[in-house]
């Protein structure tokens, strides 16, 4: 019981440090898309290509002052960032990160925090509590930015949460189940030899209408670009959390980013295939799992190779990033370690995936104004999030 | 003390602090917030009784949705503290004590039952055995529920509308 | 764990949204008395489900939630309507039948 408690300390841990690095540097490769995007080149001075962005922001969050506007509720203006950020942090302890079990002072644990039979159900019960955050971080502020944007924003999020959670049921209604670790499972086997059975794929039918309601309501359910009017600076200054300075907003922007995450690892498990490799695992394709160490080699190389063309210091930063990336494909191609590096490695390929078409779009398309939002979400895609039920499970009952 | 009176004590301490909060905080958004939390821990009860589908349904539908059409409404009518008065000398003195004294003697009787828990989880397949029974013997109050929801969006709707000719007023001052 | 120790907090519960009910004068605090009251009677009904092993309970709750659900919304319009009219949330203010 005790060693229990302490594997699962350790886990969550571990995880706890990944997801707030990841979402430091997730800011980074927004940063950095967005300028190539528009033909600039992003942070590019604080550290070798701006690797070390993350940490001065960091620092300047936690330097600030921190201001606290007159005649604010105090307890509600604290407490309203701390929950959107813990919120947005819980959700990833549902979801699984490979298939295999590893072993930590002798106890065997999956790599996943908990799997609960209802691990679906739970993800989305923390996203509809988190429209709290934002409702009482505007209403508290005591500023009529504050107000609007804070309504607005939450009203917003209720209501992409009724498609969002519609858009997934074809998915539960193709897997016969709630729990995350089954529903990658079930998906599974390649039809034809080839094609991977993922959601996006799947044989009776099809998912696609729902990835696409489920990817749109999802940009809408985070407050993101093009559905970001109640918190964008042209706009209404910034929305809910213009009153909040300092480590307050950092929490906000935590949060933002931390449940963009999540968010993509609903994608990646529930549409597409979430920790399965895209290629069969026949006995003459086996070379496919070499494939992580190789991606680590030829990025290794290629950060030795541009480490020459910096000067100063970041000549001998670039070089030994790579040299341990290098040591790290060795690693990943030792006989010990290429199965259980197998899962992570798509999943983590698939997240990124999921993420850069994310940051395109917030800075590719206009803004919706917020009728148009509102209209778009009620008339347009919950009628579609309701077709895609009806038709898969028409599909499923004839495949009976 | 095992870890369920444990964690069951810690949580059912948590519900009534906030059941208490929600009678004695003065302003709406503070009685509103401690309900959210009484109902978050109450979905933790249910799912130390095995029903994790009602918990999680507890949490998306009634914590998730239902308080914040409330915490929407207190916002919009700007709902200030409510005025103190001062209790009456029987009500402070007598009434309080009493009313606790009510409540303790309510709790010691109802928990001296002796109701024990029988041994059959029907935990595997529980939201399989759930949807049976609401599809197959309550299907009819099931359809029912859904006439009742669209009634009641189309009441609010009618009601909250402002009617033609009545100028909107503005109002400026906190409504207590 | 003995069930009658989740009886005794649902009593608990029940017994405290009533006070609410009877004490409170801000209309808005009274309807969130009667919410508590009705998740004091979800907590009875789960707890008798588990007791006897029947998953009718859960089913019940369901409906109880359902319900909730569409009084909340119909009893918020209403609350709007009569803050509109009256200017005031107290109930003592709202209690001539003519406005």
């Amino acid at each position: 019981m005790g060693a229990i408690l302490l594997v699962s300390l350790i886990k969550v841990a571990v995880l706890m440090f990944f997801v707030l690095t990841a979402v430091a540097y997730l800011v980074w490769f927004e940063r950095k898309l967005a300028a190539h995007l528009q033909g600039r080149w992003g942070p590019y001075r604080v550290g070798p290509h701006g690797l070390l962005q993350p940490l001065a922001d960091g620092a300047k969050f936690l330097l600030k002052e921190d201001v606290t506007p007159a005649g604010v509720d105090r307890f509600v203006y604290y407490i309203a960032p701390l929950v959107t950020m813990t919120l947005a942090i819980s959700g990833i302890a549902m979801v699984p990160f490979g298939p295999a079990e590893i072993r930590i002072f002798g106890v065997t644990t999956p790599l996943v925090i908990a799997n609960i039979n209802v691990g679906l159900l739970a993800i989305f019960a923390i996203t509809s509590v988190g429209v709290y955050g934002v409702a009482l971080a505007g209403w508290s502020s005591n500023s009529k930015y504050s107000l609007l944007g804070g309504l607005r924003s939450s009203a917003q999020m209720v209501s992409y949460e009724l498609s969002l959670t519609l858009s997934v049921v074809g998915v539960m209604l193709l897997a016969g189940s709630f729990n995350m670790s089954e529903l990658i499972t079930r998906q599974g086997g390649f039809s034809w030899g080839f094609l991977p059975q993922w959601n996006l794929f799947s044989p009776p039918f099809p998912q696609v209408l729902g990835f696409v309601c489920y990817f749109i309501s999802a940009i809408a359910e985070t407050n993101r670009a093009p559905f970001d009017l109640a918190e964008a600076e042209s706009e209404i200054v910034a929305g809910y959390h213009t009153e909040y300075s300092s480590f307050k907003f950092a929490m906000f922007f935590l949060g933002e980013y931390a449940s963009m995450i999540t968010v993509a690892c609903l994608a990646t498990i529930l549409f597409l295939g979430g920790w399965l490799s895209p290629f069969p695992q026949t006995a003459n394709l086996y070379w496919t799992h070499y494939i992580p160490a190789a991606v680590l080699a030829i990025g290794g190389m290629a950060l030795i190779v541009d480490g020459v063309y910096h000067k100063g210091l970041a000549r001998v930063q670039l070089p030994v990033l790579g040299l341990v990336l290098f040591a790290l494909s060795f690693l990943c191609a030792r006989p010990g370690f290429i199965e259980g590096i197998q899962g992570p490695f798509w999943f983590l390929g698939k997240i990124l995936v999921v993420l850069f078409v994310y940051v395109w779009v917030r800075w590719t398309l206009p803004r919706f104004r917020y009728d148009q939002l509102m209209r778009f979400g009620w008339k347009f895609l919950f009628p579609l999030a309701l077709l895609n039920v009806v038709l898969t499970s028409l599909a499923v009952v004839m495949r009976k | 003390m095992t870890p369920d009176m444990a964690v069951f004590l810690v949580l059912a301490a948590v519900t009534v602090a906030g059941a208490v909060n929600v009678i004695v905080l003065r302003h709406p958004i503070h009685s509103a917030i401690s309900l959210i939390v009484v109902m978050v821990s109450l979905a933790g009860l249910f799912l130390t009784l095995e029903a994790e589908f009602v918990a999680a349904l507890q949490i998306i539908v009634y914590a998730g949705a239902i308080m914040v059409l409330f915490v929407f409404v207190i916002m919009l009518l700007n709902a200030g503290e409510e005025e103190r008065t001062n209790m009456s000398r029987m009500a402070r003195y007598v009434g309080v004590p009493l009313g606790i004294v009510l409540l303790g003697e309510l709790a010691y009787q109802v928990g001296a039952a002796t109701l024990s828990m029988t041994a059959q989880p029907a935990a595997e397949g529980a939201i399989h055995g759930l949807s049976m029974l609401l599809f197959q013997d309550f299907v009819f109050p099931f359809e029912l529920t859904s006439i009742l929801i669209l009634i009641a969006i189309l009441g609010a709707l009618v009601l909250a509308q402002r009617r033609e000719g009545v100028p909107a007023k503005r109002e400026q001052q906190k409504v207590s | 764990m003995p069930i009658s120790y989740y009886l005794a907090l649902s009593a608990v519960l029940f017994g405290l949204g009533a006070i609410g009910f009877v004490v409170r004068r801000n209309i808005i605090t009274i309807f969130m008395s009667i919410e508590l009251m009705l998740n004091a009677v979800n907590l009875a009904f789960i707890a008798f489900a588990r007791a006897w092993g029947q998953l009718q309970g859960q089913v019940f709750v369901f409906f109880v939630i359902v319900v909730a659900a569409a009084e909340a919304a119909v009893g918020l319009a209403i609350v709007i309507v009569i803050s509109r009219n009256r200017h005031s949330l107290n109930v003592e203010r709202i209690n001539l039948l003519k406005l």
